[in-house]
C-alpha cells in the first residue's frame, strides 16, 4: 500500500494504524465478541479504508496541511474506536458512522474551504451564534446525566456547547486580533495603577457570562470550566498581561467558591473529590470505580477486553480513560498521553508557524481547547481535579464531540496548509 | 505572542507530566490497596472465572476444595468443618474471607499466576483459570484426635514436630462451622466466648508455671545454681515486704531443682529469677520472642514475653513463674517445649509446606530453619529428665501413659477472669520426641487435673499407631 507520494510521513504513519487496528480488534473479538462473527472486522477496515481515502484526496489536491497532526488525531480515533467496541459493541456502528461523517466534513473543509480568513469577518456573529445555542439549549434542551446541555431534533441529539467551544475561539481570535494592542495598553488610572481602558472589557465580560450560563443554567461545569480556560489563555497570548489572567482566576475562583454554596451539583463534585471513599456506594461510586480500574490495571494493563471497566457508569464516554488504564496498564494510558502532548504539540506548532495574526490567535485557541479539554477531563478522571464531564477528544463515544473535534481538526489543518505554502514560495 | 505561546505550551506540558505522575501513584503505589479493598468487585469477578485451589494436609486429604454445584457455581467444601475452621478459614461473598483463604487469596485464586500463557489462553478464550493449591504440614487425623480430646472445654491445642518445627494441629474452642455462616453470623460476633478467634495464634494467656521449664533450663546454662543444691521452701517467700506463696501455701522444705520443678515450688523459682535478673530472663526470652508469623500465613498475636525493661524484684519473681503481666499464646509454648524436646534447638515453626501451580509445579517449598539454639544439647537434656519426673512422680501424673516415656511440665495460671487456667506442656516419646504439644483449657481449674489428662489421650491415639 506504499506508494510514491509527498505525503510519505502521513502514508507511512497510517499504515502502521491499520496493524494496530486490526491487532486491537482482534484482541477485543477474542476476548468478548466471537459470536458476533468475523463480519466485525469490516469495521477497522473500514475505518482504515476512509483514512487513506482522506489521504489520497490531499496527495491529489496537493494540500500542505500538516501531516503528523493528521496521522495522530487518526491514531487517536482508532483507539477510540476499539474502546467503543471494547466497551460498548452496540454502539460501535453509531461511532463508526460519526467518524466517517466527520472525516467527510474534515475533508470538505479541507478542499473547499482552505481559506479560513473569512472566518475573522464573521467574529460578532460567532458570538452571537454561541449565545443564541446556549440560551436556546437552556430554554428548550434536556438533561442527559445531570448537565441540560441537550437538544433534541428528534431524528438525532446534539450538545451545542461542543460547537459553542469553537465558536468562541473565532469570536475571540477575531475579537483580540483587533484590539489587542488596545487591551495591551494600559490607560485608565486607578490609584497608581494603570489599566486598559474598562470599554474594551465588555465583549470580554460577555464570555464570562457565558461560561456562567453554562455554570448555572445547564449545570454544564465541564464546559463552562472549558471555556474559561480557553478565554484565559487566548488573553494571555493576544496581550501578555499577566495581571488579567490573575484577575480571571480570582473571578473563576470566586464564581466557584459561590457555586459550591449554592449549588448541590457542585458540592457533590467537590465532596467527591476531596474524599470518594466516603461515598463508595453513593455520590462516590463512579469516580471510586474508575480508581479500582486504575488499580486494577497497574503498571502493564489487564490485556484488551481482560478488565471490568463496565463497573464503571458511564464508562464510554466521560470515563473511557479509566478503561484505557485498566486494560493497557499505565504503559498504555501513558502512551495515549504522549500521543495527545505530541498532537498538542504540533497544533501549537502550527500556531508558532502562523503567517497572520488571525491564524495565530485561531490556532493557539484550538490548541488550547484539545490540551486543556482533555487535561480535564483526565484530571477528573484520575482524581486531580473534581471531575466535570465532558469528553476525551477523539477517543469518547458521541457524535457532538466527535464531529467538534474534526472541525477543530480541519481548522489546523487550514492553517498549517497555509504556512506550507507561504514556506514553499519563500523556498523558491 | 509566539513568546506566549511557547509558555502555553510549557504550561500544558507540566499539566500532562503531572497527568502521568498522578497515574503512575494510582496504578503503581496505590495499586495493591484499590485491588484489596473490600468494595471492588474485581476479586469475585476473579473469583468467579477461577477454579479456587485447593488445600491439603501433609498426607494429601483434602482441608478445602471447589467442586461444582447443581446451578455451575462453585462450591468451597471443608471435610473438616469446625474442626480445623480457625486454620482453614472462611470464604464467602458476603462474610468475607479469613484463615488460609483470605492471606493465601492470591495463591488461590493464581493472582500471580496471570501471566502465564496458559492462563491468557484461558482467559482470552473463556475458559476458568485454575488457582494454585496449598500443602499444609497439619496432620488431619491429629488435628481430629485433638479437637475430639479438647472435649467441650473452652481452650487451645497447639502440637508441633520439634524436629522440623512442623505444624501438625491448632484446635481452637469454642469453633464454628464454615458452612453456616449465615445463619450464625451475629451470634458469632456477639458470643462472649468469642468462637471467631483462634486461640492457638491469638489467645494470650499468662504462662502460669509452665514457664519454669525455660526458667530452669536458663538457670543452668547461666550456672546460677546446679543439681545439687537445695532450696528451702516454707511455703511462702517474702520479697521487698511482699508475700509471695506456693500453691495452696504448700511448705515444700529442703529440695533440689528437680524436685522444685516436680511440685512446681514458686518459692524456688522466684529465688532463681531474681538470681537471674532481668537480662538473664531476656536472653532467653528474647529467643522465644523472635518467632513470627513469617511461615505461618496465619494472624499471631504478640506475646509480651519482654515487657518491661527493668523490674523490681517482686516483678522478676512474678515473671519466673508466669505469672504477672507476662502474657503469650499456646502456639508458643508448643514451640517452647519443642525446642527443649530437640536438644535445645528452637526450630522456625511452619505451616505451610508447599505451594503448587496447577499443573503440580512445585512454586513454593518450606524446609525445616532453625531459628536460634535455646540451650546447649546438655541442659536441654537435663530440663528433659526433670521433666520426665514431672509425669512420673509431679504435678503431671495425670499424662503417664504405660510403655510410654512422655516428658511435661503443668501450669495453673491464675487471671483476672475466674478460675485459673489449666496448662499443660510436654512431648512423647520423652528421648525420641515426635510431638510437643501445648494445652489450655480457659478457667479450668489446676493444670495436672485438667489439662494432663487430655495431653494424654492425644499422645495415647496419636501415637499407638506409629
Amino acid at each position: 500500500m506504499l506508494i510514491k507520494t509527498q505525503r510519505k510521513q502521513e502514508q507511512e504513519l497510517l499504515f502502521r494504524i491499520v496493524f494496530l487496528l486490526l491487532f486491537s480488534f482482534a484482541l477485543v473479538y477474542l476476548s468478548i465478541g466471537v459470536e458476533a462473527g468475523i463480519a466485525i472486522f469490516l469495521y477497522p477496515l473500514g475505518l482504515s479504508l476512509s483514512f487513506y481515502l482522506v489521504h489520497w484526496v490531499w496527495e491529489i489536491t496537493k494540500y500542505k496541511g500538516d501531516q503528523l497532526l493528521f496521522s495522530l488525531a487518526a491514531c487517536l480515533i482508532s483507539i477510540g474506536l476499539v474502546m467503543v467496541y471494547r466497551l460498548k459493541p452496540e454502539l460501535l456502528d453509531d461511532q463508526l458512522l460519526w467518524i466517517v461523517l466527520g472525516l467527510m466534513v474534515l475533508l470538505l473543509a479541507t478542499i473547499f474551504f482552505r481559506n479560513y480568513h473569512k472566518l475573522e469577518e464573521y467574529k460578532y456573529f460567532s458570538a452571537f451564534l454561541g449565545l443564541l445555542l446556549l440560551v436556546v439549549t437552556v430554554i428548550g434542551g434536556v438533561q442527559i446525566g445531570g448537565a441540560k446541555a441537550w437538544i433534541d431534533l428528534g431524528f438525532v441529539r446534539f450538545e451545542p456547547a461542543e460547537i459553542v467551544k469553537i465558536l468562541v475561539v473565532v469570536f475571540l481570535a477575531g475579537f483580540l486580533r483587533e484590539k489587542r494592542e488596545l487591551l495591551s495598553l494600559p490607560t485608565w488610572k486607578i490609584g497608581n495603577y494603570l489599566l486598559p481602558h474598562p470599554r474594551h472589557f465588555g465583549p470580554l465580560l460577555l464570555m464570562w457570562g457565558l461560561s456562567l450560563i453554562l455554570l448555572v443554567f445547564q449545570k454544564d461545569l465541564g464546559m463552562a470550566l472549558l471555556i474559561f480556560g480557553i478565554f484565559l489563555a487566548m488573553l494571555y497570548v493576544a496581550t501578555s498581561r499577566f495581571s488579567y489572567i490573575l484577575v480571571g482566576i480570582i473571578l473563576f475562583l470566586f464564581n466557584a467558591w459561590l457555586a459550591y454554596l449554592l449549588f448541590s451539583h457542585v458540592r457533590v463534585r467537590v465532596d467527591t473529590w476531596i474524599n470518594p471513599w466516603l461515598y463508595l456506594h453513593g455520590k462516590g461510586y463512579q469516580i471510586t470505580q474508575a480508581l479500582f480500574s486504575l488499580g486494577a490495571g497497574g503498571i502493564f494493563g489487564t490485556g484488551l477486553g481482560l478488565g471490568h471497566p463496565e463497573f464503571i457508569p458511564a464508562v464510554h464516554t466521560d470515563f473511557i480513560f479509566a478503561a484505557i488504564g485498566e486494560e493497557l496498564g499505565l504503559i498504555g494510558a501513558s502512551f495515549v498521553l504522549l500521543l495527545y502532548l505530541l498532537l498538542i504539540y504540533r497544533s501549537f506548532r502550527i500556531a508558532l508557524q502562523a503567517q497572520d495574526e488571525f491564524g495565530l490567535l485561531l490556532a493557539a485557541g484550538l490548541s488550547t481547547v484539545l490540551a486543556w479539554q482533555t487535561f480535564v477531563i483526565i484530571s477528573g478522571v484520575i482524581k486531580l481535579i473534581p471531575l466535570t464531564g465532558i469528553t476525551l477528544p477523539f477517543i469518547s463515544y458521541g457524535g457532538s464531540s466527535l464531529m467538534a473535534n474534526f472541525i477543530i481538526l480541519a481548522l489546523l489543518l487550514n492553517i498549517s496548509d497555509k504556512n506550507g505554502r507561504a514556506r514553499e514560495v519563500n523556498e523558491r | 505572542m509566539k513568546d506566549n505561546l511557547q509558555k502555553l505550551f510549557t504550561l500544558f506540558l507540566g499539566a500532562f507530566l503531572l497527568l502521568i505522575g498522578q497515574l503512575a501513584y494510582w496504578q503503581v503505589i496505590a495499586a495493591p490497596s484499590l485491588q484489596a479493598n473490600p468494595a471492588n468487585q474485581r476479586a469475585w469477578e476473579l473469583e468467579k472465572s477461577t477454579w479456587r485451589g485447593g488445600i491439603y494436609d501433609r498426607y494429601g486429604e483434602i482441608l478445602a476444595v471447589s467442586r461444582n454445584s447443581d446451578n455451575n457455581k462453585q462450591l468451597r467444601i471443608y471435610p473438616l468443618g469446625e474442626e480445623a475452621v480457625h486454620i482453614i478459614g472462611y470464604n464467602s461473598r458476603k462474610y468475607g474471607k479469613s484463615g488460609l483463604e483470605a492471606s493465601y487469596n492470591g495463591e488461590l485464586l493464581g493472582i500471580n499466576e496471570e501471566g502465564s500463557i496458559r492462563n491468557l489462553v484461558y482467559s482470552v478464550i473463556g475458559r476458568k483459570k485454575r488457582g494454585q493449591d496449598l500443602i499444609l504440614t497439619l496432620d488431619n487425623k491429629l488435628q481430629e484426635i485433638a479437637y475430639k480430646a479438647l472435649g467441650n472445654h473452652r481452650g487451645s491445642i497447639a502440637i508441633i514436630n520439634p524436629r522440623t518445627g512442623e505444624i501438625l494441629a491448632l484446635i481452637s474452642k469454642p469453633s464454628f462451622s464454615p458452612d453456616q455462616l449465615g445463619s450464625q453470623w451475629v451470634k458469632l460476633n456477639t458470643d462472649k466466648n468469642s468462637p471467631l478467634l483462634n486461640r492457638a495464634t491469638q489467645g494470650l494467656y499468662p504462662p502460669g508455671s509452665t514457664l519454669k521449664i525455660l526458667i530452669a533450663g536458663a538457670a543452668l546454662e547461666k550456672g546460677i545454681t546446679n543439681e545439687k543444691e537445695l532450696f528451702h521452701c516454707p511455703g511462702y517467700i517474702i520479697i521487698n515486704g511482699r508475700k509471695l506463696s506456693c500453691y495452696n501455701n504448700e511448705a515444700h522444705g529442703e529440695i533440689d531443682l528437680s524436685q522444685a520443678l516436680q511440685v512446681s515450688c514458686n518459692v524456688t523459682f522466684a529465688k532463681l529469677g531474681i538470681r537471674l535478673g532481668i537480662n538473664g530472663l531476656n536472653d532467653y526470652l528474647s529467643k522465644m520472642e523472635k518467632l513470627d508469623d513469617s511461615r505461618l500465613g496465619i494472624f499471631l498475636a504478640d506475646s509480651n514475653l519482654l515487657k518491661g525493661k527493668y523490674l523490681s524484684p517482686n516483678g522478676l519473681a512474678e515473671r519466673a513463674i508466669g505469672q504477672g503481666e507476662t502474657l503469650t499464646t499456646p502456639f508458643y509454648m508448643a514451640s517452647l517445649v519443642g525446642a527443649i524436646a530437640n536438644n535445645g534447638t528452637l526450630m522456625k515453626p511452619y505451616l505451610i509446606s508447599e505451594i503448587r501451580s496447577s499443573n503440580g509445579k512445585i512454586i513454593t517449598k518450606n524446609l525445616p530453619i532453625k531459628e536460634d539454639q535455646l540451650f546447649s544439647p546438655q541442659v536441654a537434656q537435663e530440663v528433659v529428665k526433670m521433666m520426665e519426673k514431672v509425669v512420673k512422680v509431679g504435678t503431671g501424673k495425670k499424662a503417664q501413659i504405660d510403655g510410654l516415656d512422655i516428658a511435661g511440665k503443668t501450669g495453673t495460671a491464675e487471671n483476672p477472669h475466674g478460675k485459673s487456667h489449666a496448662w499443660f506442656i510436654g512431648f512423647a516419646p520423652s528421648q525420641d520426641p515426635q510431638l510437643a504439644i501445648a494445652v489450655i483449657v480457659e478457667n479450668g481449674g489446676t493444670g495436672g487435673t485438667i489439662a494432663a489428662p487430655i495431653a494424654k489421650e492425644i499422645f495415647l491415639n496419636a501415637l499407638e499407631n506409629k
